[in-house]
C-alpha cells in the first residue's frame, strides 16, 4: 500500500446544500458532469491520485450532505481531514453567508492545524453571480485561506483547487517535519547544555 | 418496562450465582476464544446456560416455575430436597460442566448419561466453554435485556436444518433443548432424580391435556404462545408414541426457553428428542452416544451423576427418536452447543411473559400450573436444584407475584400480542399501530375506518375485475404472477387485517415477503398503515397551500431523486412540501424524497400517498430518522452495527479495521429505504416489508446484503470497500442472464420513469433478496429494544462526553484567549518592566552619583558650618581675646601716652634747648664770625677754638 503513494491527505468538501460539492468532486476525480446529481445522502467518498512536485499523492475525498440535519453524521469527519474545502455557489448570496458558519464547524469540530481552501463554484454562470470575487477575497484573506473560484461545469479551476489545498498540506507537513527536527535539534542542544553545566559542576565540585 | 426490570434483577443474581459456581468450570473457559460468529453466538448461549445450568440455570427454572402461580407446594418442597443435596455441588458442578457441554453438542445430553453422550462433544465444549466464559458476561447483559437475541440466530439455523419439520416444530425443539440443558444441570447440580422425577411426572400428567390445549392454542399463540403451542405439537406425537407424559413435560419446559431464547428452539428439538430416546432406553441413547459418554466417563462427574440415570427414569420416550436424535446430534453438534446455553442465559424475564401467555390458555388450572411451570421452567429439574439456593426462592416468589399480575391479562389478546410482540416484527408492528389508533379521538378513528371501507370497496371492485385482468396475464406471461397470487388470502387480509396480523403473522410475512400485489400494493399498504382517512385528505388540502420555508430546497433536490416519472414531478413535490408544513419540527430533509416517490407511485392520489407518508413517518417511527441530530438514524446504524457484529464478528472486525463505518454507507439505505441506490423493484418489495412489520426490518436487509457480500467484503480494502458498499451490494442478486452493463445502466441516477424499472426488473432475483433477509437474519424487537438500550446509554454518556467536552472546550477557548490577553499584558509589563528597570539603573547611578554629590555638599556644608561656626565663633569668642589685650594696651596707650608725652616733653625740652643752642650757635657763629674775623687774623687760633665747639655740642646732647 505504502508503495502506491508517497502521501495520504485526505480531504473534506463541506458548504451548504446545492453548492455542488458533488460535482466539483466527480468533475476532479472522473473528469465528468452531470447536472442532476441525486443530493448526497449522509457522505460519499472518492479517491484521486496526483502527482505533486515528483511525488504521488493519494487523495481521498470526502464528500458530505450539506443541509444541516446531516452535521450529526457529517461532523465526524472533520477530526480526521488533513483539509477542508469550503465551496460556496457564486450565484446563492445565502451559500456565501454560510461560510462564517462552517468555519465556526471546523474551529469546533476539526483539528486545529487543519488547512482551509475557500472555493465559490459555479463561476461560470457569470450573469447570477451575486458573489462578487474581491468580496470573496477579502473575506478569504481575512481568514487566512487561499481563494478560488471554479466551474464543475466547465471545469475552471476544478484541478487548481485540489491541488492547491494539496500542496498546501504537503508544504505544512514538510513544514511540521521541519519544526519536529529543529525541535529535535533544540532538544539535543539542551541536553548539550545540560550535560555540560552537570560536568561543569561536577568539575566545580572537584 | 417492569418486565425489563424483574429480568435485570434475575440475571443479576445469576450471574452472581454463576460466579459463585464458575471456578471449577471456568478453566475450561478460556480455550474457545476463536469462534466464528455463530459460533460465538452459540457458545455465548452455551456458557450462559452453562453457567445458568450451575447456578444461574437453576434460577432461571425457578423464575419460570414461579411464574406458574399455581405451583403444587410439594413440588416445590421437592426441589427444596435436592438442594439439600447440595453438599455434592462440586461434583454437580463438574456435571453441569458436562451438561454445558452437551448441551451445546446438542440435546443428547438431556439426562446425565446423555450429558455423557453429550461429552464427546465435550471436546467442543471445552473448547465453547472457554468463550462462552468471557461471552457470558456479555450474554448475561443482553439476556437481561431481552433473552431472544441468540435465539433468533438458532431459529434460523434451526430452520434451515429442519426444513421440513414447523417453525412450530422448530420452537418446540428449542425449549425441549432448553429443557434437557436444565435437566443436565439439574443432574450436575445433583439435583436428587426425585426432583426431576416428580417434576417429569407432573408434566407428564398434565402434557396429554396440555398437549391438545396448546394445539388448540396454537393458532392463537403467534408469540411464545405460538412456540410452546407448537412445541407441544411436537410433543403430542412424542406423548403418543411414548407412554410416559415426560415428552410433554419437556415440551414445557421447552416452551418457557423458547419464549425468550428462540435460538435454542432448533437445539430443543434435538434436545426433546435425544430427550425421548433417552428416557425409553436410557441405555440405548447411552449406546448411541458412546463416544460422547466416553468422554463423560473421563469426567469424573459424570460417575457422580448418579441422577443423570434418574433423569433417564423420567423421560421414557420411544426409541425411534433416539435416531431422530442421531441425526439432530449432528446437527446439534454443528448449531445445538451454542444454542442450549443461550436457552438457560436468557430466562428469567422472557419466560414470565411467556408463562402468562400460555397459562391463559391451559383450561385446567393443574396443567396451568404444570406448563406454567414448564414453560418457566425451560428446564424443569434445575427448578428444583434452584429451591435450594435462597436467592432464587426469592426470585421465585417474584416471579410468582408477576405471573400473577400477568394472569390478570390472561385471555386477552392484547397479552398474547404483547408477548408475540417480543419476539415478533410483525406483531410488534401491528401492537404499535393499534396503539396509535387507539390514542386518536373518535373522530380520527371513525375517519379512518371510512378510509378503509373506502379502501375496501376499492379492493372489491379491482377484485371483480381481477377475471380479465388474470386472463391477460395468462396470455402475456403465462400467468406467472397471478396464479400465485392468493387473492383468498388477500382478502382476509383487506377485510380484517388485524386478525390476520395478529393471528397468523406468518403466514402474512409468507405472502408479504413473496410481494403484495402491484395492483393492490397501495391498498395493502394503507389498510397496514391505518393511514388513510377523510381527515388527512383534509389535512393535505388545507395544507396544499401553504408556503413551506423548504420549497426551493425541496424543488432542487426533487431534479434528483429518481423512481418518479416527470408527470408527477410536481404530485411529489406537493406531497413533500405539505409534509414540511405538516411537520415542521422534521421540515424537509434530504431523502424524504425517496421514501415519498414510491408511495406516490403506488396510491391513487396525493393525499393518500400523503397519508402514507404521515403513518410511516409517526406511526412508524420513520419520522426519528429525520428529526434534527437524527437520533433515530443513529440508533438504526448502531443496532446495525451491533447485529452485523452478532451474525458476521469476521465481517464486522474487517470493516472496523478497515475504518469502514456504518454511517459512510447505510445511512442512505435507513434513510431511503435503500432507494438512493437500489433499483426501484427492490424498493418496493421492501417497502412491503416494511409496512408489515415496521422499519426495523430495513435491519434485516442490511445485514442479509451485508452477509450475502461478505466473501467480496472481506478481500476489499478500505476504498473498494465503499465503493462496493454503496453501489455494488445489490448485484449479488443479479440474475446470471443479466451482465453488469445492464444494471449500471439502470443504476444511472435520475434514472426514467417507474415503467422503465419495472422492465428491467427480471435483471435481478428480487424475490430472492426479500426471501434471504427475511429468513437469513431473524431479529425480534426484544433484541432490538436491548440495543437501544445499549445505544441510549452509550448515547447518553456522549452526549454527556460531548457536552463536557463542549464545555472544556469554550473554557479552553475562554482561557486560551484570556491567555493571550495576559501574554499580551505580559508583554507590555515585561517592557515597562525593562524600560522601569533602566530608568532604575540609570537612577541608581544618578543617585550614586547624587549621593557622591551629597556627600560632598554635606562635607562642604559641614566645612562651610565648621567655618561659620568658627567663625560665630570667633565673633562670639573674640571677648577673651579683646579683654585680655585691651588691659595692656590701655597700659601700653597709657604708657605710650605716658611716654609720648615724656618724649613730648621730653622733645619740647631738646627743642628748646636745641633753640638755645641754636641761639647759642647763632651766637657762637655770630661770635665765631666775630672770631673767623678776628681768626683770619689769628687763624691758628680759630681752629683750636672750633674744637672746643662741637665739643661743647656734645656735652650738650649728653
Amino acid at each position: 500500500m505504502n508503495s502506491e503513494y508517497d502521501y495520504l491527505f485526505k480531504l473534506l468538501l463541506i458548504g451548504n446544500s446545492g453548492v455542488g460539492k458533488s460535482c466539483l468532486l466527480l468533475r476532479f476525480s472522473d473528469d465528468t458532469y452531470t447536472n442532476d446529481y441525486i443530493s448526497t445522502i449522509g457522505v460519499d467518498f472518492k479517491i484521486k491520485t496526483v502527482e505533486l512536485d515528483g511525488k504521488t499523492v493519494k487523495l481521498q475525498i470526502w464528500d458530505t450532505a450539506g443541509q444541516e440535519r446531516f452535521r450529526t453524521i457529517t461532523s465526524s469527519y472533520y477530526r480526521g481531514s488533513h483539509g477542508i474545502i469550503i465551496v460556496y455557489d457564486v450565484t446563492d448570496q445565502e451559500s456565501f453567508n454560510g461560510v462564517k458558519m462552517w468555519l465556526q464547524e471546523i474551529d469546533r469540530y476539526a483539528t486545529s492545524t487543519v488547512l482551509k481552501l475557500l472555493v465559490g463554484n459555479k463561476c461560470d454562470l457569470k450573469d447570477k453571480r451575486v458573489v462578487e470575487y474581491d468580496v470573496a477575497k477579502e473575506f478569504a484573506d481575512a481568514n487566512k485561506m487561499p481563494f478560488l473560484e471554479t466551474s464543475a461545469l466547465d471545469s475552471t479551476n476544478v484541478e487548481d483547487a485540489f491541488l492547491t489545498m494539496a500542496r498546501q498540506i504537503k508544504e505544512s507537513m514538510s513544514q511540521q517535519n521541519l519544526n519536529e527536527a529543529t525541535q529535535k535539534k533544540d532538544d539535543k542542544g539542551n541536553v548539550n547544555l545540560k550535560g555540560q553545566s552537570l560536568t561543569n559542576t561536577s568539575g566545580g565540585c572537584c | 418496562m417492569s418486565s425489563d426490570k424483574s429480568l435485570e434483577e434475575p440475571t443479576n443474581t445469576i450471574s452472581s450465582e454463576i460466579d459463585d459456581y464458575r471456578e471449577p468450570s471456568n478453566g475450561s473457559v478460556s480455550k474457545g476464544e476463536e469462534i466464528e460468529p455463530m459460533a460465538l453466538n452459540q457458545r455465548e448461549d452455551e456458557t450462559t446456560c452453562g453457567k445458568l445450568n450451575d447456578v444461574g440455570d437453576v434460577t432461571a427454572e425457578f423464575q419460570k416455575g414461579t411464574a406458574d402461580e399455581n405451583c403444587p407446594v410439594d413440588f416445590i418442597e421437592t426441589k427444596k430436597l435436592p438442594v439439600e443435596n447440595l453438599p455434592l455441588k462440586s461434583a454437580g458442578i463438574s456435571q453441569s460442566k458436562q451438561g454445558i457441554t452437551t448441551g451445546d453438542n446438542s440435546s443428547e445430553h438431556v439426562h446425565p448419561e446423555i450429558k455423557l453422550d453429550g461429552a464427546s462433544p465435550g471436546l467442543n465444549h471445552e473448547g465453547k466453554e472457554t468463550p462462552t466464559n468471557v461471552l457470558k458476561q456479555d450474554h448475561i447483559k443482553r439476556f437481561v435485556e431481552t433473552n431472544d437475541v441468540p435465539n433468533t440466530e438458532q431459529r434460523v439455523e434451526d430452520r434451515e436444518q429442519d426444513t421440513e419439520e414447523h417453525d412450530s416444530e422448530i420452537n418446540f425443539n428449542e425449549p425441549s433443548d432448553l429443557g434437557e440443558d436444565i435437566k443436565h444441570d439439574m443432574d450436575g447440580s445433583n439435583e436428587t432424580d426425585k426432583n426431576k422425577d416428580g417434576v417429569f411426572t407432573d408434566d407428564e400428567k398434565n402434557h396429554p391435556k396440555e398437549q391438545v390445549d396448546m394445539i388448540a392454542t396454537e393458532n392463537n399463540l403467534f408469540d411464545d404462545e405460538g412456540l410452546n403451542g407448537n412445541t407441544l405439537e411436537e410433543k403430542k406425537p412424542l406423548s403418543k408414541k411414548s407412554s410416559n407424559h415426560e415428552p410433554t413435560a419437556i415440551i414445557t419446559e421447552a416452551d418457557v426457553p423458547v419464549a425468550h431464547e428462540t435460538p435454542f428452539k432448533s437445539l430443543s428439538q434435538d434436545n426433546n428428542q435425544v430427550y425421548a430416546t433417552d428416557r425409553p432406553d436410557t441405555e440405548i441413547d447411552s449406546n448411541n452416544s458412546i463416544q460422547e459418554q466416553g468422554s463423560v466417563e473421563d469426567n469424573p462427574i459424570t460417575a457422580k451423576e448418579s441422577s443423570s440415570g434418574q433423569i433417564r427414569k423420567l423421560p421414557p420416550i420411544p426409541v425411534q427418536f433416539s435416531n431422530v436424535l442421531n441425526d439432530d446430534m449432528s446437527k446439534k453438534e454443528v448449531f445445538a452447543a451454542p444454542t442450549l446455553p443461550v436457552a438457560t442465559s436468557p430466562p428469567l424475564p422472557p419466560r414470565q411473559n411467556t408463562v402468562v401467555n400460555t397459562s391463559p390458555i391451559l383450561p385446567p388450572v393443574r396443567k396451568q400450573q404444570e406448563q406454567k411451570l414448564q414453560t418457566k421452567n425451560a428446564v424443569p429439574p434445575p427448578l428444583e436444584e434452584e429451591m435450594k439456593s435462597e436467592k432464587f426462592r426469592k426470585i421465585f416468589e417474584e416471579t410468582k407475584r408477576n405471573s400473577n399480575s400477568h394472569g390478570a391479562r390472561i385471555g386477552s389478546k392484547t397479552a398474547q400480542l404483547d408477548s408475540t410482540a417480543e419476539i415478533n416484527l410483525i406483531a410488534s408492528r401491528y401492537r404499535k399501530t393499534s396503539h396509535h389508533l387507539n390514542k386518536e379521538g373518535d373522530e380520527t378513528r371513525e375517519s379512518l375506518q371510512e378510509g378503509q371501507s373506502f379502501l375496501r370497496s376499492t379492493y372489491t371492485s379491482f377484485l371483480e375485475n381481477l377475471p380479465e385482468y388474470n386472463e391477460v396475464e395468462e396470455v402475456d406471461e403465462g400467468d406467472r404472477e397471478m396464479f400465485k397470487i392468493d387473492w383468498s388470502f388477500w382478502t382476509q387480509v383487506v377485510n380484517d387485517f388485524a386478525t390476520v396480523a395478529s393471528n397468523e403473522p406468518e403466514k402474512l410475512e409468507t405472502h408479504v415477503t413473496n410481494g403484495i400485489p402491484p395492483q393492490i400494493r397501495g391498498i395493502i399498504w394503507q389498510l397496514m398503515t391505518n393511514s388513510k382517512s377523510r381527515e388527512m385528505e383534509d389535512i393535505y388540502e388545507t395544507l396544499l397551500d401553504t408556503e413551506s420555508p423548504h420549497e426551493a430546497t425541496i424543488r432542487r433536490d426533487l431534479r434528483r431523486t429518481k423512481f418518479v416519472p416527470e408527470d408527477k414531478m410536481e404530485s411529489l413535490f406537493k406531497i413533500i412540501k405539505v409534509y414540511s408544513v405538516y411537520d415542521p419540527d422534521v421540515g424537509y430533509t434530504q431523502g424524504m424524497g425517496f421514501i415519498a416517490a414510491p408511495l406516490l407511485i403506488n396510491c391513487e392520489n396525493e393525499a393518500e400517498s400523503f397519508g402514507l407518508m404521515v403513518g410511516l413517518m409517526k406511526n412508524y417511527g420513520l419520522r426519528e430518522l429525520f428529526l434534527p441530530g437524527m437520533p433515530g438514524l443513529m440508533l438504526m446504524l448502531y443496532q446495525f452495527d451491533r447485529l452485523l457484529e452478532e451474525h458476521s464478528p469476521t465481517l464486522y472486525n474487517r470493516l472496523t479495521r478497515e475504518g469502514v463505518s456504518s454511517t459512510m454507507y447505510a445511512t442512505q439505505w435507513f434513510l431511503t429505504f435503500f432507494a438512493y441506490k437500489f433499483p426501484l423493484e427492490f424498493v418496493l418489495r421492501i417497502f412491503d416489508i416494511v409496512f408489515v412489520e415496521g422499519i426495523e426490518v430495513l435491519l434485516k436487509f442490511a445485514v442479509n446484503l451485508m452477509l450475502k457480500n461478505e466473501e467480496n467484503l472481506v478481500r476489499l480494502r478500505f476504498d473498494e470497500l465503499l465503493e462496493f458498499l454503496k453501489d455494488e451490494l445489490f448485484t449479488y442478486y443479479l440474475l446470471a442472464n443479466y451482465d453488469n452493463d445492464s444494471v449500471l445502466q439502470m443504476q444511472l441516477p435520475g434514472g426514467g420513469p417507474l415503467e422503465s424499472y419495472e422492465n428491467s426488473s427480471p435483471s435481478y432475483n428480487v424475490d430472492l433478496f426479500v426471501h434471504d433477509a427475511m429468513t437469513g437474519v431473524y431479529i425480534t424487537p426484544l433484541t432490538l429494544r436491548r440495543y437501544k438500550g445499549e445505544f441510549m446509554e452509550i448515547h447518553e454518556l456522549e452526549q454527556k462526553k460531548e457536552n463536557h467536552y463542549e464545555s472544556l472546550r469554550i473554557q479552553n477557548h475562554q482561557l486560551q484567549r484570556e491567555a493571550q490577553k495576559l501574554e499580551h499584558d505580559y508583554s507590555l509589563l515585561n517592557k515597562e518592566n525593562i524600560s522601569a528597570a533602566n530608568e532604575l539603573i540609570e537612577h541608581r547611578l544618578n543617585m550614586e552619583m547624587l549621593l557622591d554629590e551629597k556627600n560632598d555638599l554635606i562635607n562642604t556644608i559641614t566645612d562651610i558650618e565648621q567655618q561659620i561656626e568658627e567663625e560665630i565663633r570667633k565673633q562670639n569668642l573674640p571677648n577673651p581675646d579683646a579683654s585680655l589685650p585691651k588691659a595692656d594696651l590701655k597700659e601700653d596707650l597709657e604708657r605710650t601716652i605716658s611716654r609720648n608725652n615724656e618724649v613730648m616733653r621730653e622733645n619740647g625740652q631738646m627743642e628748646e634747648r636745641i633753640k638755645e643752642l641754636q641761639e647759642e650757635i647763632d651766637e657762637l657763629i655770630s661770635i665765631n664770625k666775630e672770631q673767623v674775623s678776628t681768626a683770619s687774623l689769628l687763624e691758628s687760633d680759630s681752629k683750636g677754638k672750633g674744637k672746643k665747639g662741637w665739643t661743647g655740642f656734645k656735652k650738650v646732647f649728653k
